[in-house]
């Protein structure tokens, strides 16, 4: 098992730059969550990570050999995402039971005792075409495919988008329960940020393109504060630091501060400071720009 | 198991599928016929088309799964961990073992049949069959790049020109009365090898390189 | 334990804070073994490092000790220990807050006092 690395990833569509400079090491053995707005380039970052997608600029490497066409590499690896219903083909569009067979004959790590629990545990009808299943049961064929693989790093792009609350919480447990286990690397990236966090060790948060910061969960966390009161009194405590995301009505005021190495708040002032959530954290920084 | 074997592990089941399927179909069509013909239900008849009908039906399948399967499988392929290299290598592969299968299939037709029942001369009627198949599956992978390029709209204008072309041959079938296309190609071109015969393999091999040029950077959209 | 997790604070302190609770609580004796950082982790849906962050921070006050291969333990005088602790930070947690509330509700500290003794 090895690190997954990128080095100054570019990726241009025509005169429109998607990825800019992006360096990203993933260690073995850690959950990684990846968080970004639509459209910041998240499948195409994960997507050139896993060989699916050329970089215009930059390489990706495992264990320090290239991966892009490299079956070597790639067998380490597996990249999950949902199906296109739309863009699936054919006389007769795909079954869920061709989809996990090919899987099975690709991966060569493949376990299929759990890939057969898995679909009892989800219910899947496996006789079911691709195009006519529900947004839920897609998520379960990605999630899938993404634990029976056995890869030594897997990546999936929004698993739990189409399940209810109690499939998420399934789902967690899953990736934790491999995660120790197997000791498997994994990189999730989700819109559902708050339940997902306490999962994650480190968190990406991908803005326009670029990595915003790349960092242990609860440390983040930990330099994160809200700030709130008076605005004179929020602005005195927070003097000489960057504010994020400030909040006005009337004569109060709320802001958000990711405190660097060695910086406080001004002690003193009347105001509140709470903890901030990393949902409300990253809203925060890649939110509407003021 | 290597990388590549796994990729020509599962390329090999997928041409069992269209093959069995293609073969399955042609006998339909090859009672079909003989009902709608009007002509007694023997076997002599029945056996006399069925190389005919297997010669438009193959055409008709690789060049359907050919275009679907160098879209989509291609793609499913990749998204998978197989390189873009090994993904274009399994579906040559398959094109080649779809033909070879189709054309062992006709000559144990040919073998299992007495020769005044059958329209044209065994080697010949496989000489052309080996050609029909590789030109349909090269024009197949053509397609297939076009549809990932342009869209569906491709698909559906080759599924209707694929279905025009494999139509008018079934038709030109029919109406070639008693002995068929088959007999009909045979009086035009006479038996035994001609140089013809090869326009296929050379078109493949042309094809091949052409795929190659546009796979190598291809991105998984599905 | 199996209280629910907030977002008020850090994980591993409120798993921490949890485990203390616990023992004072009498649900945790001392010379016990204490849910391993897995089961820990499954129990919260969270992942195993903060699990152990938290419980290397008691192992670190000497709240919990190590026995190697087996797991981790309450040691001896832990409850003694844990209360010394909160008292020292009782201030900090409590009565800061509850003066500076007062202190802008116009509440006298003879008043607070007064308060505490009726309700005693």
């Amino acid at each position: 098992m090895g690190q997954l690395v990128c080095e100054n990833i570019e990726k241009k569509y025509g005169k429109k730059n998607v990825l800019n400079g992006v360096n990203l090491t993933i260690e073995q053995g850690k959950i990684y969550g990846l968080i970004g707005r639509n459209g910041a380039g998240k499948t195409t970052l994960l997507s050139i990570l896993t060989a699916q997608n050329p970089a215009t600029e930059g390489s990706v490497f495992y264990d320090g050999m290239p991966v892009w066409e490299n079956r070597e590499t790639l067998d380490h690896l597996c990249f999950s995402r949902e199906l296109n219903t739309l863009s699936i083909l054919g006389p007769n569009t795909i079954k869920v039971k061709e989809y996990l067979r090919m899987a099975r004959i690709y991966y060569p790590n493949w376990d299929r005792d759990m890939e057969q629990r898995l679909v009892a545990q989800f219910g899947l009808d496996v006789k079911k075409r691709i195009s006519k299943l529900s947004k839920g049961m897609l998520s379960m064929v990605t999630i899938i495919i993404a634990l029976a693989s056995k890869a030594d790093i897997t990546i999936l792009d929004e698993p739990v988008a189409g399940l209810d609350v109690v499939a998420r919480e399934d789902f967690y447990r899953l990736v934790l329960e491999e995660h120790e286990a197997a000791g498997r690397t994994f990189v999730i990236s989700t819109h559902i940020i708050e339940e997902a966090a306490n999962v994650f060790e480190k968190v990406i948060f991908l803005k326009d393109g670029s990595i915003l910061l790349e960092e242990d969960t609860q440390e983040l966390l930990e330099r994160a504060v809200h700030v709130s009161g008076l605005a004179e009194e929020v602005d005195a405590a927070c003097a000489g630091l960057t504010v994020h995301h400030t909040e006005m009505i009337g004569r109060s005021k709320g802001v958000t501060v990711l405190l660097e190495e060695g910086q406080s708040l001004a002690a003193g002032y009347d105001v509140t400071i709470q903890p901030v959530s990393l949902q409300n954290l990253f809203v925060a920084l890649c939110g509407r720009e003021e | 198991m290597s990388g590549l074997m796994r990729s020509l592990k599962y390329e090999t089941i997928r041409t069992g599928r269209v093959l069995g399927s293609a073969l399955l179909a042609s006998a339909a069509f090859a009672v079909y016929f003989a009902l709608v013909s009007g002509e007694r239900l023997t076997l002599m008849n029945l056996l006399g088309s069925l190389p005919g009908i297997m010669l438009f039906i193959g055409c008709l399948w690789f060049m359907i799964y050919g275009m679907v399967d160098m879209v989509t499988y291609t793609q499913l392929a990749i998204s998978y961990g197989a390189t873009r290299k090994h993904a274009l290598i399994g579906k040559l592969y398959m094109n080649l073992l779809q033909t070879v299968g189709m054309v062992v299939c006709m000559y144990l037709v040919y073998v299992l049949t007495p020769a005044e029942w059958m329209p044209m001369e065994a080697v010949s009627a496989c000489l052309l069959a080996q050609n029909v198949y590789l030109i349909a599956g090269s024009l197949a992978l053509v397609s297939g790049m076009l549809v990932y390029r342009f869209g569906k709209v491709v698909y559906l204008v080759f599924t209707i020109l694929a279905a025009i072309f494999g139509g008018s041959l079934a038709g030109f079938d029919i109406h070639a009365g008693e002995s068929g296309i088959l007999a009909s190609i045979g009086a035009a071109i006479g038996n035994g090898f001609c140089v013809w015969d090869l326009a296929g393999i050379v078109l493949f091999l042309i094809i091949s390189v052409i795929c190659w040029f546009f796979m190598r950077r291809i991105e998984v959209r599905v | 334990m199996n209280e629910l997790l907030s977002q008020d604070k850090s994980i591993y302190l409120q798993l921490s804070e949890m485990i203390e609770t616990d023992i004072l609580r009498g649900i945790l004796l001392e010379e016990e073994r204490v849910p391993s950082t897995n089961e820990l982790a499954k129990l919260y849906t969270i992942n195993p490092a903060t699990a152990a962050k938290g419980i290397n921070l008691l192992v670190d006050e000497g709240i919990l000790y190590k026995k190697r291969g087996i797991g981790m333990f309450v040691a001896k005088g832990a409850k003694e220990q844990i209360i010394a602790k909160r008292k020292d930070a009782f201030y900090e947690n409590y009565v800061k807050a509850l003066l500076e509330e007062a202190k802008s509700l116009g509440i006298s500290s003879d008043q607070l006092i007064e308060m505490i003794r009726t309700h005693e």
